[in-house]
């Protein structure tokens, strides 16, 4: 059908010398007719709108979805919400086609057939919660509480969960956070109590101005972004980096450099692409620390790199220093060099010195500026702790920190929410356990398996790729007052997230929830799935019970802004199928349990607590803001500085305020979700930038950031006033009380206790850093990584109009020919989409590939879409069409996080072609786990490449 | 002076996201496989000068429109006053001639949406519908700047709304107030493919000219 350019030619010269084509005479120039236009605007008035969050991606942005009789029929941006400001990409806008999906679960299930088979029969929601409470009963009984695990998985709305899970008697609740780039936020929570570094570059943002009023700022101010392996244009965790990065470009004269071994979307938008080899993130950033301390001249406006002015709000600057100054003279047994020298940075990254010290005198020098890592550099490698504790270092040190047009630690600015919801008071209930024979009687808090164990006692977020040793071993507590206790694990469950594919290597999970005992039961004996969708984990489940979309609950927004802003995730259409909402779930089970004689349970706690789901959700929202008064402009000047803000924006604006002197609090009316349906969906109060400083005088206010100091806490276990502080006091204090026995994670790596402060150790399967790992080199050549791509995350690749887009190297139109159903939109009908059966032609549908470097391609004999096999040196393989550029360094291979392999017949297109998409966790190393916090490197490791 | 409307992509800030797409998809009911508007994406060079590139395509809106001038039925696609080229469902016979005459390949058959009106009539000039009842033809669709917005008042197509990079501008080119004019005005502005005489109306802010030759497929190919 399609007019080539030289039948085109042909066709307009045969038109030539005729005077076809005037804007008057042949061209028909009218309007639509008024009752044309007169039925558009009837249709289009009759929508319904609701302001709502999305949840189809962890950007949570704020939306507005407009429905007909109850369908979803429009989805845009909710233009009152600064984290997108009116915009929505293309995983937002594409929603129908996943609420609608074909693929959805349904109803309630139970497994008939062995644990993986997928054999499953239809039940009643009856006979699924009976089933569910008297088998949690049981378990109780018979192991204790804590031998269940609540695992909320890959999406937020887990409070109810978490309530109902910590109600019965277990510590163990977790979520997505647990296996989504540890290593990438410790630093920040290290020294700022903090998470996630961002730059200032959030617009509008809610300012007060000189003259009182507040008033939404556009424009920028930062001059300078590095992003280090974060690629916000694909993995769009803070959205507004979208606009953000490029409105700083073209309307401030921004320079972004973009680090990351392949042209990722942000990186082919950069002023400057620097590749270095994968897993050396920490290597630049210490040579850049090093040649800032070593050439910084106060005097010289050429070389003022430090701001001086920042010691003042630091705590520990000289003995970080003077440890990170003491590895200079050492030399690495890898290359002979002196550590983080520009020379040494060179050889281990691959970068230029020139590409090296150029770097850090522009970050040194460019002011404001920030320095951002993310998920694909320390967030997924062994060591990723040392490069975003020296990334911390250096945005504070170069007064960046939290400067207008600088780097945010924006955990620390985000409007609090939750509050008693999730019932973490319930973990300071007493409970007793018998251990050697003696009774011990202390908090249920203190029987969690990660913190109390002695494995990664410091993982903040869970160590969920350690739980499938927890499956098959059980655990032994090495710390705390219930030491000695053993527990067996016997009870997982799994709401909204995909473990078996995305928490570690897939065999080692599925090892371990196949597992019997000597007397051949399943050794969990309970393992349950909850979920909108049909994902891998939900053939390891014994129940399957289908949860409501996240259009069909209500909830909040879980964002990471610049200020506090919070909006609903409202109910936009009623639960669809046999869905229910996790309001009703956590209920239901609540009553079962009540009703079994689990005394725990509180019917005050539950439902007649929360007799409908706002009661909850207006309960999470009754501590927000929940931020102190800080920063300059001061937000409320009529208010103490310093003092916990809580209430709705204008009640606190208009005065309706209390000021509680003792517990510096000022309390206003609480927001409720009739207060944000109210004001577009949205509470936002106002900005505010150096926080941690008093609005009137250079010194430190000690209310911000969130550490024991409330100073920027350059060491970690300290004592001050004669109390121990700093963030690894709390677990070396507790290894000292087990006679100096450390954990297994630290043993790893030689140490006993965490240290004090700054450290550096290597990362693993990184021959060019470790020497142990340079025997691989040859005959596995290629440093494989990995990212996310934003279209195709593990759970939304059924999702047609998305397999429509490429996506970087990893996501290509690669498919072979396949049938499968599909949602397809309804022009003009009641529905919004209806399930046809479409058959997609070879190479029309994108699927994940390998990406490689061509000329590395061309070396091994293979060009695009070939089919190849990757093998790692632990034998483990996966198999993958090729998509070859320029745009990789040579010797790397990155993958997409589960786009391949896909098992789940509920993953539509993505399960027809899973025999030719390579999954990236079937090649990683399941006992890698990063020595600090247990999580899995991800990234690190070798793959040798042979044509199939 | 009466409205023109235009629509600008400033490609300094077009991230690749494909939202426009997805959400023209939304906005249209636009079937699998076929496209109102869309992104082409296209890699380039030898590392380390590798490049990539966002061209995001849609019907150009031209001031010299070669599908009208292929339409057999008169009316069935025309050009509005404020400058859409529509396409009238109750009239197009669904002959595709126009589908084949566009070269930027902004028109397709959409396959969800039966041809209403009797081609009969039209068998003897038109053979591509001839023997044919107006059930087994399908009529052709197109970019329409979000026609049943803009009637409504909203003068903005669901594709600008959505942008994730605020890469889009939608508005009156004749008005030199609006915020299209003045970028016009104030920014060196490209349109694709000029040379087939077709008189483009959607303007590029493009820093980089090649993004028009190695993104240069039509945009239902």
């Amino acid at each position: 059908m399609q007019l080539t350019r030289r039948k085109f030619l042909q066709y307009t010269s045969a038109l030539a010398g005729v005077a076809a084509l005037e804007n008057t005479g042949l061209l028909s120039l009218r309007k639509l007719s008024e009752a044309e236009a007169a039925n558009m605007r009837t249709t289009m008035g009759s929508y319904k709108v609701t302001y709502t969050a999305d949840a189809f991606c962890p950007a949570e942005c704020g939306l507005e979805m407009w429905t007909q009789d109850g369908v979803i029929k429009k989805i845009y941006g909710n233009q009152e919400v600064p984290m997108n400001d009116g915009t929505c990409c293309a995983k937002g806008a594409s929603g129908q086609q996943l609420v609608y999906s074909p693929y959805r679960l349904k109803h309630p299930m139970l497994r008939v057939g062995a644990r993986g088979d997928g054999t499953f029969k239809r039940i009643s929601w009856d006979e699924a919660i009976d089933l569910l409470g008297n088998r949690l009963t049981v378990i109780k009984k018979k192991y204790g509480a804590e031998s269940v695990i609540m695992d909320c998985g890959d999406v937020t709305d887990r409070d109810h969960y978490h309530r109902i899970a910590h109600a019965y008697g277990t510590p163990h609740t977790c979520e997505h956070g647990a296996i989504c780039d540890v290593p990438r936020r410790h630093g920040p929570k290290l020294i700022l109590g903090g998470k996630r570094i961002e730059p200032d570059i959030m617009t509008p943002k809610l300012v007060r101005q000189p003259d009182g009023a507040l008033k939404k700022e556009y424009g920028y101010k930062t001059k300078l972004i590095i992003y280090n392996g974060w690629n916000p244009f694909v993995a769009t965790r803070i959205y507004y980096e979208c606009r953000g990065t490029v409105g700083a470009q073209v309307e401030n004269g921004c320079k972004v450099v973009v680090i990351d071994p392949s042209l990722s979307n942000t990186a082919s938008r950069a002023d400057q692409w620097l590749s270095p080899r994968a897993g050396t993130d920490g290597d630049l950033f210490a040579a850049m620390l090093r040649y800032i301390l070593e050439n910084d001249n106060p005097k010289d406006a050429g070389r003022r790199y430090i701001d001086w002015e920042m010691k003042k709000y630091v705590t520990g600057w000289d003995e970080f220093m003077d440890t990170f100054k003491a590895w200079w003279s050492k030399k690495d047994p890898i290359n002979g060099l002196n550590y983080f020298s520009a020379a040494w940075a060179a050889n281990r990254t691959g970068l230029t010195e020139k590409q090296i010290t150029g770097l850090a005198h522009d970050f040194g020098i460019t002011k404001p500026a920030a320095l951002i890592w993310g998920m694909q550099s320390p967030g997924h490698h062994y060591n990723g702790y040392c490069c975003s504790i020296i990334g911390t270092v250096l945005n504070v040190i170069t007064g960046n920190f939290d400067a207008p047009g600088g780097a945010i630690d924006t955990e620390l600015v985000k409007c609090n929410k939750g509050g008693p919801a999730s019932g973490s008071g319930f973990k300071k209930r007493k409970v007793k356990r018998t251990i050697n024979g003696k009774v011990v009687e202390d908090e249920m808090g203190k029987l969690h398996m990660d913190n109390y164990g002695g494995r990664y006692p410091a993982a903040w977020d869970d160590s969920v790729a350690d739980f499938p040793h927890a499956f098959m071993h059980g655990v032994e507590l090495k710390y705390g007052p219930f030491r000695g206790h053993k527990y067996p694990i016997k009870a997982f469950i799994q709401r909204t997230g995909n473990a078996v594919v995305t928490g570690s290597n897939p065999a080692r999970w599925i090892e371990a929830l196949t597992a019997k005992d000597a007397s051949g039961e399943y050794k969990v004996e309970l393992s349950v799935f909850i979920d909108t969708l049909n994902l891998e984990s939900a053939l390891y489940a014994d129940l399957i019970l289908p949860e409501a979309g996240y259009t069909e609950r209500m909830s909040l927004a879980d964002i990471y802004p610049s200020h506090q802003v919070i909006y609903n995730r409202d109910e936009v259409i009623k639960p669809l199928h046999e869905c229910k909402k996790p309001f009703e779930i956590m209920n239901l089970l609540a009553k079962k349990l009540r009703d079994l004689g689990d005394m725990d349970i509180d019917p005050k706690d539950f439902w007649e607590k929360y007799r409908h789901e706002e009661d909850f959700v207006d309960e999470m929202l009754s501590v927000s803001p929940g931020r102190v008064n800080v920063g300059t402009p001061l937000p409320y000047p009529q208010y103490p500085e310093g003092f916990t803000l809580v209430g709705t924006p204008d009640s606190l604006e208009s005065g309706k305020a209390k000021v509680d002197e003792k517990n510096k609090k000022v309390v206003g009316e609480p927001v409720t979700v009739a207060w944000l349906r109210e004001h577009h969906g949205v509470a936002i109060w106002p900005m505010s930038w150096k926080r941690y400083k008093k609005h009137n005088a250079d010194e430190p206010n000690k209310a911000f950031p969130n550490t024991d100091t409330k100073t920027i806490e350059f060491i970690w276990d300290f004592e001050e006033g004669g109390k121990r502080k700093g963030r690894y006091s709390s677990y070396n204090k507790l290894i000292e009380a087990a006679g100096n026995e450390g954990p297994k994670g630290l043993a790893d790596i030689g140490w006993t206790k965490f240290p004090k402060t700054f450290y550096w150790f290597e990362t693993v399967w990184n021959p060019y850093t470790n020497p142990a790992y340079k025997k691989y080199a040859g005959e596995y050549p290629f440093q494989l990584i990995c990212g996310r791509v934003h279209h195709a995350m593990s759970g939304t690749q059924m999702v047609p109009w998305l397999g429509e887009i490429k996506t970087e190297g990893t996501w290509q139109p690669m498919n072979e020919k396949f049938s499968c159903e599909v949602p397809e939109p309804v022009v003009d009908g009641k529905d919004a989409m209806q399930t046809a059966s479409k058959t997609f032609e070879k190479n029309s549908y994108s699927v994940g590939t390998i990406w490689m470097n061509l000329g590395d391609a061309t070396l091994a004999g293979v060009k695009n879409g070939d089919l190849v096999e990757l093998k790692t040196p632990l034998g483990h393989s996966t198999r993958g069409k090729v998509f070859a550029s320029g745009g990789m360094r040579p010797g790397v291979i990155k993958l997409g996080f589960a786009t391949g392999n896909r098992f789940s017949k509920g993953m539509g297109a993505a399960y027809e072609s899973r025999k030719y998409t390579p999954s990236h966790n079937d090649l990683m190393d399941a006992d890698s786990l990063s020595p600090i916090t247990g999580f899995p490197a991800y990234a690190d490791m070798l793959v040798a490449v042979r044509k199939v | 002076m009466p409205k023109k409307y235009a629509l600008l992509v400033d490609l300094r800030k077009c991230v690749g996201c494909t939202s426009c797409q997805v959400s023209c998809k939304m906005e249209n009911a636009v079937p699998l496989g076929s496209f109102r508007s869309r992104v082409d994406i296209a890699d380039a060079g030898e590392y380390p000068k590798a490049k990539r590139m966002f061209f995001p395509k849609m019907c150009n809106q031209c001031d010299k429109p070669p599908c009208i001038k292929s339409c057999p039925v008169k009316g069935a696609t025309f050009k509005r006053k404020d400058g859409v080229v529509v396409v009238d469902r109750r009239k197009c016979i669904g002959c595709g001639r126009c589908v084949t005459d566009c070269p930027y390949g902004a028109r397709f058959i959409h396959p969800n949406i039966p041809v209403t009106n009797d081609p009969t009539p039209f068998a003897k000039t038109v053979k591509e519908v001839r023997g044919k009842k107006a059930a087994d033809l399908r009529v052709v669709d197109k970019c329409d700047y979000c026609l049943h917005r803009l009637d409504a008042g909203i003068e903005e197509p669901a594709c600008v709304r959505n942008c994730s990079g605020k890469s889009r501008f939608f508005g009156d080119v004749n008005d030199p107030k609006s915020e299209i004019s003045r970028l016009i005005a104030a920014n060196k502005t490209s349109t694709w493919s000029p040379e087939f005489g077709t008189k483009p109306g959607v303007y590029f802010i493009a820093p980089d000219k090649d993004v028009f030759t190695a993104a240069d497929g039509p945009i239902n190919g």
